[in-house]
């Protein structure tokens, strides 16, 4: 039963003032809100426009998607690149996967014992190390290609999907550390404490205390460095060669290369290899943001 | 606890040591030492580094001195990358984040605004191509609607054209970021210091230089930082669109790197370039470094 | 919105459980694929449509001669140029024959010992020499050719020149006024229509013109050094096209492919392209109505040589030889020439293979000096260059000539041999 609401007493305002304040607020929040609106709506006119190509014929497309006095959709855009000749998605899509899991859940493990190093121990050359890490992270895959192209062929995991998941997973390291580390030293001590003088072991503390506090920052983590090694395009182009080993980057890249584009097919292909990083970020949003602002807000 | 040890923490981080000392601090180590290196792998010193220079693919400010259109070199395209992308995603991020604070829906337009940096860079190129196509593309459905149909080209397809195209394409793309950083910064503001401002009668210029700016210190070193490295190494977008053409007026540092290493073979003056881009990187990023070592 | 540190338990298990759950399905959809034959041999080419599907008849023709299977790739232009080298480098020929039509780039690959010799592969006597030539190193012959390219000349249609009471200009004067009688033909938009692709079109075209005014002696020398891009004469020849570009002749480049329709459309009046246009539609369907003219006075022509070539690291040895030897040979290259718009290297291919308008071209570059592909020769920084500055000049035709010039001079290296 609902609860009588109390009589609400109004403040005595004249009309006239009270017109000219609504006509004042209402003015400035429509035109911030139509303005917000018209810049995402500008913001999301290219996504629209190959979204809009993958389902239409070329000929329609090269009149402009935005007319839609012809309109007939086609599903071809997504079998032709599904099925192409040369960087067929279907195997690429799946590569891709096969490359971007274990890139991205490896990583955090070693990565979270490193971290809880730094965060609770002391030792010799711990600050040094942690300051060689820090400068780590701005390391550009350009300086570290020719080496690690020889030391893959040396190694034999020259065109192997386990060469590149190492490479990604060193390379995931300094900022993956760097951002545990500051994890972990907000986490309280004393109830790691409260477990070690009760004799329980640094790695049973690990993952029975730390771990599943650490989860939110895990799946930062996660959401970052998926997205990272998914999108990933240099790393690949050097150390995976063969045709049916290309990842859907590389696919995806190789389809304008030739002579006029099939918008279509280009279309629907770009569509396929973006929209799994897009889910993953809407599905962690909260997760990805944080991990990539963390540091924006003293703290 | 800060425990004094050395083995448990050594030992947590030995595949961390080990895997970043192979692929990580071995290969930067190699690589400068690679660049100093000649065709039969004799000590040469820095002719590798002279003989970049010497490109007119690398460095040509000919043409940007007499105002003539580009090329001018990778280094100087990198270069304009920076001065004309800064500014312009930093300044479209935070006017965004500010405008949207308040917003109803704000959080959908920011991810919708966001969505250029989790595409792959290379479908983030085909955008760009598909957007300045001469008939295909919006740009120019758009020149044609307001009766500026003459100006209709492919953008990409020019020497003139192209850098500026993918430059403002790019600010497209990356705005998304310093948008989110500068929300966040926002959202980490006392809401007591606006407060307070208002009653001292502050105007909103005012509170916005004396509070927000300052208090968006640490966004804005973020954001400038992460941007500059981005915009050092560009690869992807220009590979897809016209591996540095036409007439190498989109060739920027990382690509020329990729070129003279995988397809020359020429190993020396890749490292050269590689080692001159890292040298910018370390120099950009050398004071947000200082930061974060700080605490 | 909750502001607990912790990740609610469910939503982190149901994340977890749909990767697992998509990489279980991909996996057994994979698995359950029908295994792929596994072919003995693999080969890379730039071939792609309807030239894959003919070469792979030859290739059909090589299975059925040896019983070893045959995989194709096809590769576009920048991708092959970079994966070969770089797989070659690795030391893994994941190729074991590639086709390819840049000679220095073949024997930059073959000086650091990554090609194989395949001069025990061919019969030298039936193969051009200036073709081995450049793919030679000492006695060892790197690349077996396999197809010729010529670019004849103009192409155009028969029946609109008729029509217009035009006729097949024999000196540089009368292709001059062809070309302006073009431009007022009603309907044309422009008299020579310009190709677009990674620039090979218009290096082509450009090429013509260097031969045509400077004589295939200048073609060589630009190629060996003897002369300088800065030279007076280049200067000369870029002039002249320079002033026909800025009288508006030429057409802005677009897809060469989609340039050929216009070209039979009547929109653009000639096109300078190779041989191999007579296998594209529309020309290919109307062999009857196409012809070409070669560039007034000209004594040489440009042909490219595609060749084979085998990396030294190949696994299978003994079949990628057999191979080479097969698309060196006559019977593969008369395969080739009967599907058209193919010229074959191997002189024991009779003239009666050839169709009308292919053997118009095949007689054609019997008359002419062959002569290398500029930037084909030079090979790379300078091939990438030469396209980069014609794509710019054909937008631009009042760029600094002494400037282009002097860019084209700089990454000119001596061709290796």
């Amino acid at each position: 039963m609902k609860p009588k609401l109390p009589e609400l007493k109004l403040p005595k305002l004249k009309l006239s003032e009270t017109v000219a304040r609504l006509r004042k607020v209402k003015k400035t929040t429509i035109l911030i809100h139509l303005l917000a609106w018209g810049v995402s709506l500008i913001w999301i006119l290219p996504f629209l426009g190959v979204f809009m190509a993958s389902i239409r014929p070329l000929p329609e497309i090269l009149d402009g998607w935005w007319n839609f006095d012809v309109f007939n959709p086609t599903l071809r855009g997504f079998v032709g690149a599904w099925n192409h000749p040369t960087a067929p998605l279907n195997r690429a899509l799946f590569n891709s996967l096969i490359v971007t899991v274990p890139s991205t859940f490896i990583p955090i493990f070693v990565a979270a014992l490193g971290a809880y190093s730094f965060a609770r121990f002391k030792f010799p050359t711990r600050d040094l190390l942690f300051f060689v890490l820090v400068l780590l992270q701005t390391i550009p895959q350009q300086m570290v290609i020719i080496p690690i192209f020889k030391i893959m062929i040396s190694l034999g995991l020259w065109n192997n999907y386990i060469g590149l998941i190492l490479v990604h997973t060193a390379f995931a390291l300094p900022w993956q550390i760097f951002f545990l580390r500051n994890f972990f030293s907000t986490l309280p001590v004393e109830i790691e404490e409260a477990a070690r003088i009760d004799g329980a072991s640094y790695l049973k503390i690990f993952y029975k205390i730390v771990l599943p506090l650490t989860l939110p920052a895990l799946a930062s983590l996660t959401a970052l460095q998926f997205v990272w090694v998914w999108n990933d395009f240099f790393f690949a182009i050097v150390l995976i060669s063969s045709p049916e080993m290309k990842l859907a980057t590389q696919a995806v890249a190789a389809m304008p290369g030739r002579l006029a584009i099939d918008w279509t097919v280009v279309s629907a292909a770009s569509i396929m290899v973006m929209i799994v990083p897009i889910i993953i970020y809407v599905v962690l949003q909260r997760y990805y943001v944080r991990g990539l602002v963390a540091g924006a807000v003293k703290g | 606890m800060n425990l004094r040890q050395t083995k448990i923490p050594l030992f947590f981080l030995a595949p961390t040591i080990l895997l970043l000392t192979l692929f990580v601090i071995f290969p930067v180590v190699n690589t400068i030492y690679i660049s100093f290196l000649g065709e039969e792998d004799e000590f040469v010193g820095l002719d590798n580094y002279a003989e970049v220079f010497s490109r007119r693919n690398f460095w040509a400010p000919q043409n940007l001195v007499e105002g003539k259109p580009p090329p001018y070199g990778a280094l100087i395209h990198n270069g304009i990358w920076i001065v004309l992308h800064l500014p312009l995603s930093l300044f479209f991020g935070l006017a965004l984040a500010i405008l949207l604070r308040d917003v109803k829906g704000g959080a959908v337009i920011k991810s919708a605004v966001f969505l250029g940096m989790v595409i792959p860079m290379i479908v983030g190129g085909i955008l760009l191509r598909f957007v300045y196509d001469d008939r295909a593309g919006i740009l120019n459905g758009f020149l044609r609607i307001v009766g500026l149909g003459d100006l209709t080209r492919t953008w990409t397809a020019y020497p003139q054209t192209i850098l500026l195209a993918l430059i403002l394409g790019t600010v497209w793309i990356w705005t998304g970021f310093s948008m989110i950083v500068y929300s966040a910064g926002l959202e980490g503001i006392p809401k007591e210091l606006f407060e307070a401002a208002k009653i001292d009668g502050a105007s909103r210029w005012q509170t916005f230089r004396r509070i927000t700016v300052p208090m968006l210190k640490p966004a804005t070193i973020i954001v400038i930082t992460m941007t500059l490295l981005w915009e050092l190494k560009i690869f992807d977008i220009v590979w897809v669109i016209q591996q540095g053409g036409p007439g190498g007026a989109s060739m920027v540092m990382a690509l020329m790197m990729f070129l003279e290493a995988f397809l020359n073979r020429s190993f020396g003056t890749a490292s050269a370039i590689a080692t001159m881009l890292t040298v910018l990187t370390f120099g950009f990023a050398a004071y947000m470094v200082y930061r974060m070592v700080k605490e | 919105m909750k502001k607990s540190k912790a990740l609610s338990r469910t939503v982190w298990l149901a994340i977890i459980a749909i990767i697992i759950i998509l990489v279980a399905a991909l996996s057994a959809w994979y698995l359950m694929q029908p295994k792929e034959e596994e072919k003995e041999l693999t080969v890379f080419s730039l071939w792609s449509d309807q030239e894959e599907a003919n070469f792979k008849e030859a290739l059909a023709r090589f299975t059925e001669n040896t019983g070893i299977e045959v995989k194709h790739v096809a590769y576009s232009t920048n991708e092959l140029l970079v994966t070969v080298p770089t797989q070659l480098e690795a030391g893994e020929a994941i190729a074991d024959v590639i086709i390819a039509p840049w000679p220095s780039w073949i024997l930059d690959l073959a000086a650091d010992g990554l090609l194989a010799d395949v001069s025990d592969y061919m019969d030298t006597t039936k193969l051009p020499e200036t073709y081995l030539d450049v793919v030679s190193s000492g006695d060892a012959i790197y690349a077996a050719p396999f197809k010729v390219s010529g670019k004849p000349g103009f192409w155009y249609r028969e029946s609109f020149f008729a029509d217009n009471g035009l006729t097949p200009p024999t000196t540089y004067e009368e292709f001059k006024t062809l070309l302006a009688d073009l431009s007022e033909i009603e309907g044309v938009e422009a008299a020579v229509a310009s190709g677009d692709g990674t620039g090979w079109p218009l290096s082509d075209t450009t090429e013509a013109f260097i031969i045509g005014l400077g004589g295939y002696q200048l073609q060589e020398n630009l190629i060996s050094g003897a002369t300088a891009f800065t030279s007076s004469e280049t200067k000369a020849v870029f002039e002249e096209l320079g002033d026909l570009l800025q009288a508006g002749y030429f057409s802005v480049p677009d897809d060469w492919q989609t340039q050929l329709q216009r070209v039979y459309d009547g929109t653009y009046g000639i096109y300078f392209q190779g041989g191999f246009v007579t296998t594209i539609s529309p020309f290919s369907e109307n062999l009857d109505d196409i012809g070409f003219f070669p560039f007034p006075e000209t004594d040489g022509a440009t042909g490219s040589v595609d060749y084979a070539v085998m990396p030294a690291a190949t696994k299978n040895m003994d079949e990628a030889q057999q191979l080479i030897e097969f698309l060196a040979g006559a019977e593969a290259q008369e395969i080739m020439v009967n599907q058209g718009g193919f010229l074959a290297a191997n002189s024991d291919v009779p003239e009666s293979a050839y169709n009308a308008a292919d053997l118009k071209v095949v007689q054609f570059m019997q008359t002419v000096m062959i002569v290398s592909d500029l930037d084909d020769a030079i090979g790379n920084p300078f091939q990438q260059t030469f396209w980069d500055q014609l794509k710019a000049f054909w937008v631009d035709p009042t760029m600094d000539l002494d400037t282009m010039l002097q860019t084209l001079q700089d990454d000119w290296t001596p061709p290796s041999s």
